[in-house]
């Protein structure tokens, strides 16, 4: 087995080696025009990606190669088990990847590490092993494509998505994570690897681990699939409800009605006192848009390639401050030489690194806003370089804490917290050295997570505020609140409004739900996951409490029985044994529209059938 | 001290009837001659006696007042809350206000009959506030458009027009011939030209538009009488106004003046058709005039005479304010910038009332708007004297003077805001005099001297205005109370160029700026001020802002024996480049008019060698002259004098070793007005002047301010220590 790694080594070594050197090439040249480490470099993001792209194809390629009629015979006819064939095969590649993948930005690291100032924690180490993991993870699903017996082996390729959105986790998580689906991969790649590719796996735990991942892709290819047999055809005819937005919805209101008109349209039918005041004074006010989404602040040690940003910069003394993780500072460099200039903590500034005390450290990464003031998830700090001082713009006591970063308007200066809204005078927030004192306290009239985003009118004495949300009132339950706040005075609630009409059908919107009502919460939590908005409708909790439609119910379960039916009398004709049979009977009565699409994938359903006893058709 | 006493003093003094006659020579040429020098001597004594009495009785009674306290600087500077746009009703019933605190207003009412007074709301957006004439609401100047509110009580406070100024939407301001108009103009396009346009609007209560007017550019002066449609507007061609009626459809002129002689248009009598102006028509100083439309219609009516109405009795100042009665439209009161304040009824009525207002109040700056329609006239005593101003209601049915916003007022500040607070007890005596130049003319200041301190000894100061086409009001206190708190005295001139005193009196500098004619009357006046046994000679400083701060640098370079230190605050450095600088801001249409009125008064920036000229009596070209300490002090943000010539003349001066100082404020203006900002400022100015002429100093300075000074002082020649109060932490810049 020694001389086939060896040969199959060999074979790709020189790919490996020019991938290797392209890239050490392509470093040396972005190091020059650019930063290396800066998350925002897309050029070295691009790399990566084609990094990826190259492995999914040298598993797809390596695999094809072999599977070529004559040479699979030939590989095959060696006096070895089959497993232990694949194993060199895949070692080999394993070790080609090696040199390709992680050599160069290993040399990168190091070299910025030893030689320069730059800040390089170890999570700039730790996207060694990651970007590896990945990379043999996309080659061995390249390959199982190939060996797979079936089809829709394709769709494993939902199992990137989690690296590729989901990677501001704990680095443990990511590992172990990658780690499970490295070997599940491996396994499925080893059981593939036999004499007769075309064979499915014939075990149950195998038929199993491979329909999982492969039914969770079919939901997302059903739910997509609307696009072709719903969103376009109703385009065409000119009748898609994005086009003509039927009155009495809420995208109606939020999209046909102009934003000076929304307020007197929630109020022209209501018995509201002052309607038409509020109304003709929306129309005359200076709008704006409060924007409510939650953002996630980066995680201690996260990987780098996740950081939204990177850097502060001082124009006037040249400087650029980066944070390190490592240290829980920012570290201050001369722009040019990179010679370090101090420290910046939650503190103040700090001339040397061993004068730095834990009080001094931040306690979350903060986000860097404006080359002034840095924000943590309680606390906004401003920075004045030029006077070497921090001070403390903004700060939330107890269990409050921000949920975006501070927004800016002609007048104000928005923060949005878990329980308020804060309004502050643009021109007292900018005021240096003191802690801004807001003009608006507004209270969240409904949990933050119901509230898409306000708009605000601003009035001589106060604003009209509307705050609106597609599941404002609960679950698929859009509508929108108008609130009077006055300045020095309380929050009036004027009017609320549940729109009770939908734009899109019922099956429409709930088509996943249908499709498979135990996927559903899967299927919202993994789709939705690289949100920023991430926490919002799609906990695990929240969707198993939300009321569906009960057409959307008997649609589902109609679809439920016909389907477990299907598949039951399916696998009675191509002959499955009793307990394969009840499996898949079961599987399907448990998930639905998916079971029965995975199940035509990993049986041959049409071979089985033509070899079926005349009798039995 | 009484006022009138003193300026009634002025010129008619027995000492200047004593005057002895030669005799010898009886030929008509030699009585000629003699009558001529004779005349010529009784206004030389005239004037230095007058002098000599009110200046020796400012100085025996400034001794004779007890010391005052160091008073705080932000006390002065800043009032916490401060009251603003006090405006009567037109029916005299209600009295609306505006509280500032920082930035956010309060509208208060104040009902006269029930005398309760309820705060309607409070915002950040309002500019200032107008009664509508029926007096049922109160229109709002916002930042974004124009709001109303009603008298009612509940009533919210509603926009009615969103005016943006990136759109050349303006407020123009309320339409007193209307019930509940206003005016704006608004910036439109063309469709089919695509060519812009300015469109005259009036605009109801209700937001409805009236099209009144069509131009191509924007009129700063217009009449429509009687809600009726526009009927005089003026128009500028080149440096000359032209006032033209529109009764008959066409444009007719009815006047023209040249710029520097001012034609305002103010009021339109229909029954007797006559148009009341505001100019100096053919005299020297600005008047009321009247325009008979009527008479004399087929002669050209541009060229024609106009009557004046009134005019200051003492010939020395130009007009000011102009109070027209709302029913009959006839002009009822005048008032003068004079050496104070001075109103003139044009009334019998009207001048009772007045009498009685002077007789109680006896105050110089009294500011008042009568009225018949009114049930009580609003009276602002703005005695510079006082520590605040006091608001009065006067009932004209009973002669009876009330304070309805005493106790308002005074709960406005807090028990420690009280203690900190200025009182009458913290001021200085100010007086305005009149000395004579070198070359004859006779120049008005005024003086401010620093309470129970011997006058002799005392440091002083001269605070120069900007301008130079401006002047010093009796009223305007804060710099010269706050210097005189410090021990300073402080001479403020009203030199020759100073606007309000006349055309010759505004044109007599003759362009003779930088080292000319116009320093030459500021030094004479600082020589006579030390000739009369005020100050030391050797502890002089001069001050001043824009202008001022030009006149600063140029004091200091041309006469730097005269001057121990100079604080220049956005001074120009020579007369050409500010020239050139404020030609550049100026709007494209409006460029050559400017660099004509720069021709016309100062330098011609197209013409070298006027350049010359001017440059080598400009301070920017004699740097090496300077050998006194000099802090100028600029903003980054400054429209009016480049933030770059600034620096460059500092840094040049640096280069030569002088001692200089340069604040150079980021986010400031022409004028500092950043608390911060001004803090630091006067802090500053307090420190140079203390450091080099040895007055008082209020030592701690906020941590905010001390951390300004530090980030903004870009030169400093010898090493500036600053105080920080709280932490008695010193910083060295």
């Amino acid at each position: 087995m020694l001389a086939l790694f060896k040969a199959e080594f060999i074979r790709y070594q020189k790919w490996a080696v020019l991938l290797l050197l392209l890239q050490l090439m392509l470093w040396l040249y972005l190091s020059k025009i650019s930063d290396l480490l800066d998350p925002n470099n897309t050029r070295v993001t691009i790399v990566q990606l084609l990094l990826l792209i190259s492995c999914l194809a040298f598993g797809l390629v390596q695999m094809y190669l072999h599977k070529r009629k004559s040479h699979w015979a030939q590989l095959l006819q060696r006096p070895r088990p089959s497993g232990k064939i694949y194993l060199a095969l895949a070692a080999a590649a394993i070790a080609n990847i090696l040199i390709a993948v992680p050599l160069a930005w290993l040399l990168v690291v190091v070299g910025l590490d030893s030689f320069t100032n730059a800040v390089v924690d170890q999570r700039h180490y730790a996207f060694i092993p990651f970007s590896t993991g990945l990379a043999i993870l996309a080659y061995l699903l390249g390959s199982f494509i190939m060996l797979s017996a079936s089809r829709g082996a394709f769709m494993l390729v939902i199992l990137l998505v989690p690296f590729i959105v989901l990677t501001n986790q704990d680095l443990w998580l990511i590992f172990s994570v990658m780690l499970a689906v490295i070997s599940y991969l491996g396994y499925l790649n080893f059981i593939s690897f036999k004499p007769a590719l075309t064979e499915h796996p014939k075990s149950r735990l195998s038929t199993f681990l491979i329909a999982v991942p492969m039914q969770m892709m079919i939901v997302y290819l059903i739910v997509f699939s609307a696009v072709i047999f719903y969103h376009i055809p109703q385009a065409i005819i000119g009748d898609h409800p994005a086009m003509e937005q039927l009155e009495g919805t809420y995208e109606y209101w939020r999209k046909s009605v102009p934003q000076e008109e929304r307020i007197g349209y929630l109020l022209k039918d209501t018995e509201s006192e002052n309607k038409a005041w509020y109304g003709n004074q929306a129309q005359l006010a200076q709008f704006n848009v409060i924007d409510t989404g939650i953002i996630d602040f980066a995680k201690e040690g996260q990987l780098h390639s996740n950081d939204k940003q990177y850097s502060l910069s001082h124009n006037s003394s040249r400087s650029l401050w980066v944070f390190s993780h490592d240290e829980m500072l920012l570290q201050g460099s001369e722009q040019g030489s990179g010679k370090i200039i101090g420290w910046l903590g939650r503190q103040g500034f700090i001339n040397t690194i061993d004068k730095v005390t834990d009080a001094d450290r931040f306690t979350n990464v903060p986000y860097l806003l404006q080359d002034k003031f840095i924000v943590t998830e309680n606390t906004i700090f401003q920075i004045d370089f030029d006077d070497k001082t921090l001070s403390i713009k903004s700060q939330m006591q107890g269990g409050e804490r921000f949920v975006g970063l501070p927004q800016f308007n002609k007048n104000h200066v928005i923060l949005v917290s878990t329980e308020q809204t804060y309004l502050f005078d643009r021109e007292d927030f900018f005021e240096e050295f003191e802690l801004a004192v807001p003009t608006y306290k507004l209270p969240h009239p409904v949990s933050l997570e119901q509230i898409s985003l306000i708009e605000s009118y601003r009035l001589v004495d106060g604003f009209i505020l509307s705050y609106m949300g597609y599941n404002y009132h609960g679950f698929d339950r859009p509508g929108a609140e108008i609130f009077y706040a006055q300045l020095d005075g309380q929050m009036e609630k004027i009017h609320q409004t549940e729109f009770k009409q939908h734009s899109f059908p019922d099956v429409i919107r709930h088509l996943s739900y249908i499709v498979s009502p135990l996927y559903y919460p899967l299927y919202r939590s993994f789709f939705h996951m690289g949100e920023s908005t991430a926490n919002r409708q799609s906990s695990i909790a929240e969707i198993y409490s939300r009321k569906m439609p009960m057409t959307v119910k008997v649609c589902a379960i109609i679809l439920q029985l016909l389907t477990t039916i299907t598949v039951f009398i399916m696998a009675s004709r191509i002959h499955l044994t009793t307990k394969n049979k009840l499996v898949w009977t079961i599987l399907t009565a448990f998930v639905g529209l998916p079971a029965l699409l995975s199940f035509l994938l990993l049986n041959n359903v049409r071979r089985s059938q033509q070899s079926f006893p005349k009798d039995l058709i | 001290m009484q006022y009138s006493k003193l300026q009634s003093s002025l010129f008619f003094t027995n000492k200047a009837n004593k005057i002895k006659v030669f005799t010898t020579y009886m030929n008509v040429r030699g009585i000629a001659l003699m009558l001529f020098l004779l005349l010529l001597l009784f206004q030389i004594i005239t004037i230095s006696n007058a002098k000599a009495d009110i200046v020796q009785d400012a100085i025996n009674e400034s001794e004779k007042l007890s010391p005052a306290r160091l008073f705080d600087r932000n006390s002065l500077l800043f009032n916490k809350k401060n009251l603003s746009s006090v405006k009567l009703s037109p029916n005299g019933q209600y009295l609306f206000f505006l509280v500032k605190e920082g930035t956010k207003q309060q509208l208060w009412s104040h009902d006269i009959k029930s005398n309760t007074t309820s705060k309607l709301f409070s915002s950040r957006m309002i500019k200032n506030i107008y009664w509508t004439q029926d007096s049922q609401s109160i229109f709002l100047h916002l930042d974004t458009g124009v709001a109303i509110v009603d008298v009612s009580p509940g009533a919210k406070p509603s926009i009615i027009l969103k005016l943006e100024r990136q759109k050349q939407q303006f407020f123009y301001g309320p339409d007193d011939s209307s019930p509940h108009h206003f005016f704006v103009w608004q910036k439109e396009i063309n469709a089919d030209t695509n060519g812009k346009y300015y469109v005259l609007y009036r605009v109801n209560r209700h937001g409805m538009k009236q099209k009144l007017y069509t131009a191509d550019k924007i009129m700063k002066d217009f009449l429509a009488p009687g809600g009726g449609p526009i009927r005089f507007f003026t128009e500028n061609y080149g440096l000359t106004n032209i006032i033209y009626d529109l009764a008959s459809g066409e444009k007719r002129e009815v006047y023209r003046c040249y710029y520097t002689d001012y034609c305002g248009l103010l009021s339109y009598q229909q029954q007797s058709n006559v148009l009341y102006l505001k100019g100096r028509g053919k005299g020297d100083l600005i008047k009321l005039l009247a325009l008979d439309l009527s008479a004399n219609e087929a002669v050209q009516i541009g060229n024609k005479q106009a009557k004046i109405v009134h005019q200051d009795p003492e010939q020395r100042f130009d007009l000011d304010q102009i109070t027209f009665d709302p029913i009959s439209g006839e002009p009822i009161m005048v008032s003068y910038y004079t050496d104070f304040y001075q109103n003139y009824g044009l009334t019998k009525i009207v001048n009772k009332h007045l009498n009685k207002i002077k007789q109680t109040l006896n105050s110089p700056v009294i500011k008042l708007i009568p009225s018949t329609k009114s049930k009580h006239w609003i009276v602002v005593d703005d005695n510079p004297l006082h520590a605040q101003k006091h608001f009065y209601l006067y009932d004209p049915s009973n002669s009876q003077l009330t304070r309805p916003l005493k106790e308002f007022i005074a709960g406005l500040s807090t028990q420690n805001d009280r203690n900190t607070q200025l009182t009458n007890q913290d001021l200085a005596l100010r007086i305005a005099f009149q000395y004579q130049a070198s070359d004859g003319m006779v120049l008005q200041g005024y003086l401010t001297l620093p309470r129970g301190l011997e006058v002799s000894k005392i440091p002083l100061v001269v605070n120069v205005h900007g301008g130079p086409f401006n002047r010093l009001t009796g009223d305007n206190t804060k710099m010269a109370q706050f210097l005189a708190n410090r021990g300073y005295g402080v001479f403020e001139p009203n030199f020759r160029a100073s606007e309000g005193f006349g055309r010759q009196y505004m044109l007599a500098a003759n362009r003779d700026f930088g080292n000319g004619r116009v320093q030459l009357d500021i030094n004479e006046g600082v020589e006579y001020i030390l000739s009369r046994g005020i100050g030391d000679k050797n502890r002089l400083a001069i001050i001043g802002a824009s202008f001022g701060g030009f006149s600063t640098l140029t004091g200091l370079t041309f006469t730097p024996k005269l001057y121990q230190v100079g604080f220049a605050m956005a001074p120009g450095t020579a007369l050409s480049k500010t020239a050139e600088f404020f030609i550049k801001q100026t709007k494209e249409d409006e460029k050559m008019n400017m660099a004509k009125v720069f021709a016309d008064r100062m330098v011609d920036i197209n013409d070298p060698v006027d350049i010359k000229r001017s440059d080598e009596k400009s301070p920017y070209f004699h740097l090496e002259k300077i050998n006194k300490p000099l802090y100028i002090l600029a903003g980054e943000r400054d429209t009016k004098v480049s933030i770059l010539n600034v620096r460059n003349y500092a840094l040049q001066l640096e280069a030569l070793g002088k001692d200089v100082t340069l604040l150079s404020a980021p986010k400031e203006g022409h004028r500092f007005r950043h608390p911060t900002a001004v803090e630091a400022k006067f802090y500053l100015l307090e420190k140079a002047l203390h450091k080099h002429i040895g007055g008082k100093m209020q030592k701690d300075l906020s941590p905010k301010a001390v951390r300004f000074l530090k980030k903004n002082i870009l030169i400093s020649s010898k090493k500036l220590t600053v105080t920080n109060g709280e932490t008695d932490h010193v910083s060295v810049i």
